[in-house]
């Protein structure tokens, strides 16, 4: 009997999900025992999939909530965005509205540029764009007709088709942006990034691909997505959640000798993400939340980023230190700060000239 | 699963003005959020203003919430500490404790992949959550629903974790004793 109650305490650990191995072998052993108790095993992992069901009166609440909180939000705004109600209208003539969302990050954010071709419908062919630009040093948020958001990192150009969500849904990026994708079964989004094309059902990821950057990057938080080469398109490498991908780009700049030598089956590698121990956030979502994270980056990776970040050119004027490695974050710092906290990693000296950052070895 | 939608939801309101977001974020987490207060303070027009607050106060600090590293946990938080200011207003108790802790009722419905469980056992299940004490059925609704750790929970509820690893145990044990043998071998 006093196994019994430490079979319930392991089953009531596996139920959360935080059982460790070695409970689990005990619980295992337990079960083994008493194969009567099994059945109860499996109703508990069923049970973890039932979900709630609300009574009505808690439904009414819940609809009732929801207005109010609108209201009050909306009442809040008013009073102070009279500029973004101006934009709101300008949206609305032209009987777009995606573009409301785009024209409220706009004001939100400040720093935005974008431009798109003429807005006039029917007379456009097929194939064309609406395009978007973002500045460095600035993010967009970009609401589509579909309910799907997309959030664009700086120096980024981002295209959707014109008839997006009507008879097809497609993307082209370069720079680096994070998706969160409305599941539309009949009508997969697809996303064009340098030579890679990823198959999107329903999910939220991450793409990198820079052009100055030698490789495309892609990484699934949530759902599934589906990632092939513009040049072999037949094969299919289908990503889970937690899980990177990364590509060589076929005309990297930075690509390295040794590089070259590796045979087309080695240019694409599939990883699982890096969690930051300290609030589980992930490395590769980090832009989004104004820090930028780099674990085991060669120093040549990490300048092309700083570049993006700081809104500077830096030139390394040593080949030998392109493959220097560093950990670590910046979040408020400057880029002085930032250069002196790394060299407390490596040994390198550097200059800065207005907006030109030289690095080279110590001498 | 929901731990990252609430991630995507709360990075998505630290960007921008986004009312989807919020709209979303109130959909996944109302009724969690609701239950909570409602066992707190034992009054459903009260419970209702605190959560709407929860969403609202949400919205007015969206600039801040890039900065939470566990956004359901903040929200059950809010409406948690939302709930006690409510009491202290009130100038009533302001502990967590068991006794002051108010039932509510939890329904749940079978989803279609589910094989094992039949709605006839769902509704054994049913009969058996709404029995437990207020505070077991809390303790179970948020282990369950918001998929919180132990260690969370307790902080939560300001127990110890053993109490809520008894409680877990009491109400999975409960649970499944109700259910016939009958149901589980077809």
């Amino acid at each position: 009997m006093t196994n019994n109650g430490r079979l319930w305490e392991l089953l009531a650990k596996q139920f959360d999900g935080h059982i460790t191995e070695d409970e689990l072998r005990e619980l295992q052993a337990l079960l083994n025992e008493q194969q009567d108790m099994i059945p109860y095993g499996e109703l508990l992992s069923e049970l973890r999939g039932l979900s709630l069901r609300p009574g009505p009166e808690d439904k009414e609440t819940k609809g009732n909530s929801l207005s109010t909180i609108m209201q009050s939000i909306r009442g809040k705004r008013e009073e102070t965005a009279a500029g973004e109600m101006v934009a709101e209208t300008a949206g609305r003539r032209k009987g777009f509205y995606a573009w409301v969302g785009v024209a409220a990050a706009v004001l939100v954010i400040g720093t935005v540029y974008f431009f798109r071709k003429d807005a006039r419908g029917g007379s456009s062919p097929a194939e064309s764009y609406d395009k978007i630009v973002t500045k460095t040093g600035s993010r967009t948020l970009i609401n589509l007709p579909d309910s799907s958001t997309v959030v664009l990192n700086s120096a980024c150009q981002f295209a959707y088709n014109k008839d997006f969500g009507v008879k097809k849904r497609e993307m082209r990026l370069t720079g680096e942006a994070f998706f969160d994708i409305h599941g539309n079964p009949d009508m997969p989004l697809v996303v064009h990034a340098g030579n890679v094309i990823i198959r999107v059902l329903g999910t939220s990821f991450n793409v990198r691909a820079y052009a100055e950057d030698s490789f495309v990057e892609a990484t699934l938080i949530k759902g599934v997505i589906e990632v092939s080469l513009k040049s072999d398109p037949e094969r299919k490498i289908l990503l889970r959640p937690n899980e990177k991908i990364v590509i060589r780009n076929e005309v990297g700049k930075t690509v390295s000798p040794a590089d070259t030598t590796k045979s087309r089956a080695e240019v694409i590698s599939v990883t699982q993400l890096a969690v930051d121990p300290r609030d589980s956030s992930y490395v590769e979502t980090a832009w989004m939340k104004d820090k930028l994270i780099f674990r085991k980056e060669s120093f040549a990776s990490l300048a092309a980023r700083m570049e993006r970040w700081y809104q500077v050119k830096i030139a390394l004027a040593d080949t030998s230190l392109r493959t220097l490695l560093f950990t670590g974050s910046f979040e408020k710092e400057t880029v002085e700060e930032a250069f002196r906290a790394l060299q407390h990693s490596a040994s390198f000296s550097y200059s800065i000239d207005g907006k030109t950052i030289t690095v080279t070895r110590r001498k | 699963m929901t731990r990252n939608a609430a991630y995507i939801l709360f990075t998505r309101l630290s960007l921008a003005e986004d009312e989807a977001a919020i709209a979303e974020l109130h959909n996944i987490y109302f009724y969690r959020l609701y239950k909570l207060a409602y066992s707190i303070v034992g009054d459903r027009g009260a419970a209702e203003e605190i959560t709407n607050d929860v969403f609202v106060r949400i919205w007015e600090r969206r600039s801040l919430l890039k900065d939470v590293a566990s956004p359901e946990l903040y929200l059950l938080k809010c409406a948690r500490n939302r709930a006690l200011e409510f009491l202290r207003s009130q100038k009533m108790a302001v502990q967590l404790s068991e006794d002051e802790l108010h039932d509510f009722p939890l329904q749940w419905e079978v989803s279609p992949e589910q094989l094992l469980i039949s709605s006839e056992m769902v509704r054994h299940i049913n009969k058996v959550i709404d029995q437990l004490s207020p505070r077991c059925k809390l303790i179970f609704l948020l282990v369950k629903e918001s998929n919180l750790k132990y260690k969370e929970v307790a902080d939560l509820l300001h127990i110890s974790i053993k109490t809520v690893e008894a409680q877990m145990s009491i109400a999975l044990k409960k649970i499944s004793l109700a259910v016939p043998m009958t149901f589980l071998h077809h």
